[in-house]
């Protein structure tokens, strides 16, 4: 038999004071339970500790512990008993420095008024408002507030306050605006550049209804070639106001019948870069102006004013200028009558990979093929 | 001195600071009066030199790790040390400040 160590005076002294201790608390469990001053219990699970309440619902709490608006309890000064998990993530602060805390150390000073306006009306009825919270790092977080004045026996002068979050739907609001605004914009945009065509056809009554028409084939054209549908948009656009620059020609020359003179052909050739000109420096959501400036560009180099060549010249521009091709040739001009649509369709697929794109040309040729196109009156 | 809410608590590890811990199991009726209570009991006898975290445990169980928690609401003295623990509504403002260990202010 072996005999243990004999314990030392100061481990006997650590050793009481711990039992002490431990007897102390357990004493003082027992007080508090057995003078109803506890609620629940701590006690081992399967999955670590868990609470054991002794009364209360389980679901109205889980309810609005996982709810995603702030809840929280609070007493006529403002004290915070209670406070959901979404509340402390509102204010960017632990759970555990919110609860106990003064909700008045969470209001912006700028809504301070409203909050004692609130409880004040949270008596007669009106209990909804839309005030501002401070959050730890400073940063505002509008919320809707609603209170209720709760009735309970062991808290008489309580309210229980849900808040939500109105952040994301200020941004959203604040984008919708923006967008109203940018639409409101467009329009304005796409009833100016409508007022220029119809100002260049007024001047010039024999192609009056010219841009509009080739306006209509190109956007036909362009939904055939399946491009998007802002690009649709684009080209219809820059179709009405592709002959703009022949503001600055002589309406005499315009309208003159019969065959133009060398010098006059070049200045009617002037146009595409007078429009140029006029529509450079102004902003379309479109490259509007190279648009006008190359409709009359041609795919192997034979075009004006600047000899672009294939993909030198943008697509919105080769659509442009079969649909103007077609446009003309099939309708009546000053110096000659109108040749038919026949003509105008033999004239692009002759030309279709050398003078035109061969992707525009096939879907001009298949719109009109299956009768999916006419030209309105 | 106002407590200052953004501040961690461990700059309140002063001789004459007290660092109190209540953990609460919610809405519960006790836990409610225990945060109530406290907060009185804090603001008569310790004004400016305190801090108080609430805990509750059914939102932050981790919390309870290590402090050897069996009934709620408990309230724990962390500072100055020894450790404190008094359980219940802490309606009985004396007991508290014994327990606490804190002079009644005159």
């Amino acid at each position: 038999m072996t005999l243990k160590p004999p314990i030392s005076g100061q481990e006997l002294l650590a050793i009481n004071t711990d039992l002490r201790a431990r007897l102390d608390r357990a004493e003082e469990t027992l007080r508090a339970i057995g003078a109803g001053e506890a609620d629940a219990l701590v006690v081992a699970g399967l999955e670590g500790e868990r609470l054991l309440t002794f009364q209360g619902s389980e679901a109205y709490r889980t309810l609005i512990e996982e709810m995603s608006e702030g809840a929280l309890t609070v007493t006529a000064k403002g004290l915070i008993l209670y406070a959901n998990r979404h509340f402390a993530v509102m204010l960017k602060m632990p759970l555990e420095k919110v609860i106990g805390s003064k909700i008045w150390d969470w209001i912006a000073l700028t809504s301070q008024a409203q909050w004692q306006a609130l409880l004040t009306a949270s008596a007669v009825g009106n209990r909804r408002q839309q005030l501002t919270l401070m959050a730890s790092d400073g940063s505002a977080v509008p919320v809707h507030l609603s209170v209720t004045t709760l009735k309970l026996p062991s808290l008489p002068d309580a309210f229980g306050l849900v808040a939500i979050d109105l952040t994301e739907q200020q941004r959203t609001d604040a984008l919708a605006a923006q967008l109203r605004q940018t639409e409101m914009l467009r329009g304005g945009l796409e009833d100016c550049i409508k007022a220029i065509a119809d100002t260049v056809e007024m001047r010039d009554p024999y192609t009056a209804g010219h841009q509009r028409r080739v306006g209509q084939l190109a956007v036909a054209i362009a939904q055939a070639m399946q491009l998007p549908r802002e690009t649709s948009r684009g080209i219809e656009l820059a179709a009405g106001i592709h002959d703009l620059g022949k503001i600055s020609i002589p309406v005499e020359i315009l309208v003159k019948p019969g065959k133009l003179s060398a010098i006059e052909h070049m200045l009617i050739q002037t146009h595409a870069q007078a429009g140029f000109e006029i529509l450079k420096d102004i902003q379309f959501p479109w490259p509007i102006a190279r648009m006008v400036h190359q409709h009359h560009e041609r795919l192997d180099g034979s075009g004006y004013p600047q000899g672009l060549k294939g993909e030198q010249i943008l697509l919105e521009s080769r659509v442009l200028a079969v649909a103007d091709t077609v446009e003309a040739i099939s309708s009546h001009r000053p110096y000659r009558a109108a040749l038919g649509l026949e003509a105008a369709l033999a004239e692009i697929a002759r030309g279709r990979n050398k003078r035109y794109d061969a992707t525009v040309v096939d879907a001009c040729l298949q719109l009109f093929a299956q009768k999916r196109f006419v030209f309105a009156a | 001195m106002k407590q200052d809410l953004r501040k961690p608590a461990e700059t309140f590890a002063q001789p004459d600071r007290y660092l109190l811990r209540l953990y609460v199991a919610g809405q519960t009726p006790n836990s409610l009066r225990a945060i109530a209570n406290i907060q009185v009991i804090c603001e008569e006898n310790l004004k400016g030199r305190y801090a108080l975290e609430v805990i509750d445990l059914y939102q932050q169980p981790k919390l309870a790790q290590g402090e050897q928690i069996i009934a709620l609401p408990t309230l724990i003295r962390k500072l100055p040390e020894p450790l404190r623990r008094i359980i219940g509504d802490l309606s009985d403002t004396e007991r508290v400040l014994v327990g606490l260990d804190i002079q009644r202010k005159p």
